[in-house]
């Protein structure tokens, strides 16, 4: 009996990814943290044209039936959307440290060599950066909690590539929320003054 | 059924007494990123103790249109703060200074969660050396497919790990000596 817990295989722009995420409900299962990878292959050189549906099918066939994993990462997202993999309400296979406490986000692209700043990279980028900020409004998690997989220590590894920088990605979380939440409480300064 | 209640499979080759003439001229271990299929490799050989046969099946199982190229990146030596207490484990034969350090250092515990089996073999080089592999496989990860370690042991009224190395098994491809 396959023990799977199959995938969503549905792309989304970002904000019909953050729709999508409220109507999410975390029961059984909810994440302390997201893990942030890169697939190194596919490069985005070798998907010129992002993922498709077909890709997330054949993934999903070499996690389940190839490697007999019983889940992906969560998100694969490239240039143009964010492709939800393993249901975000399940735990997913990805970091052997954290796969069961972490989300695990998958960027399309060899951030060794590839630019993660500029062009498409950059794309996929500000795309993550949506895609995190949204999960850590919702889910109440301190942006300063993400992790890049080379940070496991059971394992040693180039994931991401040296041009995802993690504290520039958590910078970008923190400030894209306070650009859609910004307003929603007021600053200390705006407050009346106690006598 | 839950990963955690499969089986784990372990198994333990203590290769004694039998260490060839020209044990101190022992062949070298097979070629970090080597293609070649491992399998046939036979066994109670230096050469054979090494051999991750997993990974001739992972690249016949990965699809064409993933692109990846699994390989193996190359001996290095384990970081000292991660053998903590390690003078302080012997056995009285190789074979069981190698389980204890697989339990004492913690690397068993992967078993049953991140990984899925731990093959060890020992290799004597001659009466009072020995070399240990502990052969993890199967980790839930997707960028490193296994991990090996190699201890170099040797006898001193017991025996005692002098040398530890640690390797890794890269499902996607090795990028400047790690996994991808």
């Amino acid at each position: 009996m396959s023990n799977w817990k199959g995938i969503v295989g549905r792309s989304f722009t970002t904000s019909e990814f953050d729709r999508y995420c409220h109507e999410l409900e975390w029961h059984t299962w909810r994440p302390s943290f997201i893990v942030l990878h890169n697939t190194a292959i596919p490069s985005l050189a070798q998907r010129p044209n992002g993922f498709t549906q077909q890709h997330m099918r054949n993934l999903e066939a070499f996690y389940r039936d190839k490697q007999k994993w019983r889940a992906g990462p969560h998100l694969f997202i490239d240039d143009r959307n964010i492709w939800v993999f393993t249901p975000l309400t399940v735990s997913g296979t990805h970091s052997p440290s954290w796969n069961k406490i972490a989300l695990g986000i998958e960027m399309l692209g060899d951030y060794e060599t590839e630019s993660f700043d500029t062009g498409r990279g950059a794309q996929v980028r500000a795309n993550t950066v949506a895609a995190i900020a949204t999960l850590t409004a919702i889910l109440g998690l301190d942006p300063e909690s993400m992790k890049v997989h080379r940070e496991d220590q059971l394992t040693t590894h180039k994931c991401p590539g040296k041009n995802v920088r993690k504290l520039e990605v958590i910078q970008a979380v923190q400030d894209l929320l306070v650009e859609r939440h910004g307003g929603d409480h007021p600053a200390d300064e705006d407050l009346p003054l106690e006598d | 059924m839950s990963n955690r209640f499969l089986l784990v499979f372990g198994v333990l080759l203590v290769a004694h007494g039998c260490a060839a003439p020209d044990a101190e001229r022992a062949p070298p271990a097979q070629a970090a990123d080597s293609v070649q299929p491992q399998a046939a490799i036979a066994q109670w050989s230096r050469e054979a103790l090494e051999v991750q046969p997993r990974m001739d099946a992972l690249r016949s199982a990965i699809p064409a249109d993933l692109g990846y190229t699994p390989g193996t990146t190359q001996w290095v030596a384990v970081d000292s703060t991660s053998l903590i207490g390690i003078d302080t484990v012997t056995a009285d034969t190789p074979g069981a200074l190698l389980s204890a350090l697989a339990m004492s250092l913690g690397w068993a515990d992967v078993l049953g969660d991140a990984a899925w089996e731990q093959t060890t073999r020992v290799w004597m080089q001659d009466d009072v050396q020995a070399v240990g592999v502990v052969l993890q496989w199967g980790f839930q990860d997707d960028s490193v497919a296994g991990r090996d370690f190699r201890v170099h042991m040797r006898l001193d009224g017991v025996w005692r790990a002098h040398t530890v190395e640690q390797r890794f098994h890269c499902a996607r491809r090795v990028t400047d000596g790690e996994c991808a």
